[in-house]
C-alpha cells in the first residue's frame, strides 16, 4: 500500500518548534537553496526555518494518512472481500484524501480530511458513520 | 484551496510593507517576507508572529497582499504493508 502526502501544510507547533532553534543550529541550505536565496532577495535564515518547517510538519500528516490508510483497511476487511487498498494519499490543497481500491472493485474516490479529523480528534461517532457510509456507497455502486 | 496553516514566502504592496514595518520593525530588508499564515479569511491573512514573550496573531489585508508564494509540488511518499 502506498502511502503519500502531496503538497505541504504546516501547525502553529511545529512553526513554534522550528521559531526557537538558534540560527547556528539550523541545516545549512544547499546549492540549489542558496540559489533561490539570493535570486529573490530573502532572508536564508527565515528560508531555512520554513524548509525545516516544512518537513516536520510533512512527517505529521503523513503519519496522520497512514492511520487512515490502516483505520480504512479494517474497515473494507470487515465490509467486503476481496478489496485492497493501492494507495492513500492526502491532498493538502483541496483538504481530501484521495483512495486507490483494486480488486473486487477499481476504483479511486476521495473522503474529506476534515471528517477523519473528525474522528481521529474528536471521536466523533457520526464521521465514523459517514466514513462508512462512503465505503458503502464506493463498493455498492461498484460491484455488479 | 486550503493554504494554511503554513509558513508562506509573501509580496506586499509598499503600503502593506510600510504598516507591516512599524507592527513589526525587525523584519528583513527584503520584499519577499516568510510568514506564519496561520488562517485565512474574508479580510486577509491571520500571520503569527513572535514578539519578545508572547506570540501575536496579526491581519494582513488582502488589498496588500501582491503575491503568496508557497511550495506546490512535495509529495512525500512512503510504502505501507496492509
Amino acid at each position: 500500500m502506498q502511502i503519500s502526502v502531496e503538497g505541504r501544510r504546516s501547525s502553529v507547533g511545529d512553526w513554534q518548534a522550528v521559531s526557537e532553534i538558534p540560527a547556528d543550529q539550523l541545516k545549512p541550505l544547499t546549492p540549489e537553496q542558496a540559489a533561490v536565496v539570493a535570486e529573490l532577495k530573502i532572508s536564508a535564515e527565515d528560508y531555512a526555518r520554513s524548509i525545516l518547517e516544512g518537513e516536520r510538519a510533512s512527517e505529521a500528516l503523513l503519519e496522520k494518512t497512514q492511520r487512515f490508510a490502516r483505520f480504512l483497511n479494517q474497515r473494507f476487511a470487515s465490509r467486503v472481500g476481496g478489496v485492497q487498498i493501492d494507495s492513500v494519499a492526502l491532498e493538502t490543497w483541496a483538504g481530501k484524501f484521495r483512495v486507490a481500491i483494486r480488486g473486487k472493485v477499481n476504483t479511486v474516490f476521495r473522503i474529506n480530511e476534515d471528517l477523519v479529523d473528525d474522528l481521529f480528534e474528536g471521536g466523533s461517532k457520526e464521521a465514523d458513520e459517514r466514513i462508512s457510509r462512503v465505503i458503502d456507497l464506493v463498493v455498492g455502486e461498484r460491484v455488479v | 484551496m486550503r493554504v494554511s496553516p503554513i509558513t508562506a514566502a509573501i509580496l506586499l504592496s509598499e503600503e502593506g510593507l510600510n504598516a507591516l514595518r512599524i507592527a513589526l520593525p525587525d523584519l528583513p530588508d527584503s520584499p519577499l517576507i516568510f510568514l506564519f499564515v496561520q488562517e485565512t479569511d474574508e479580510l486577509g491573512l491571520w500571520v503569527r508572529v513572535k514578539r519578545k514573550t508572547e506570540d501575536h496573531v496579526l491581519l494582513i489585508r488582502w488589498e496588500f497582499v501582491l503575491t503568496i508564494d508557497l511550495p506546490a509540488a512535495e509529495v512525500k511518499t512512503v510504502g505501507m504493508k496492509p
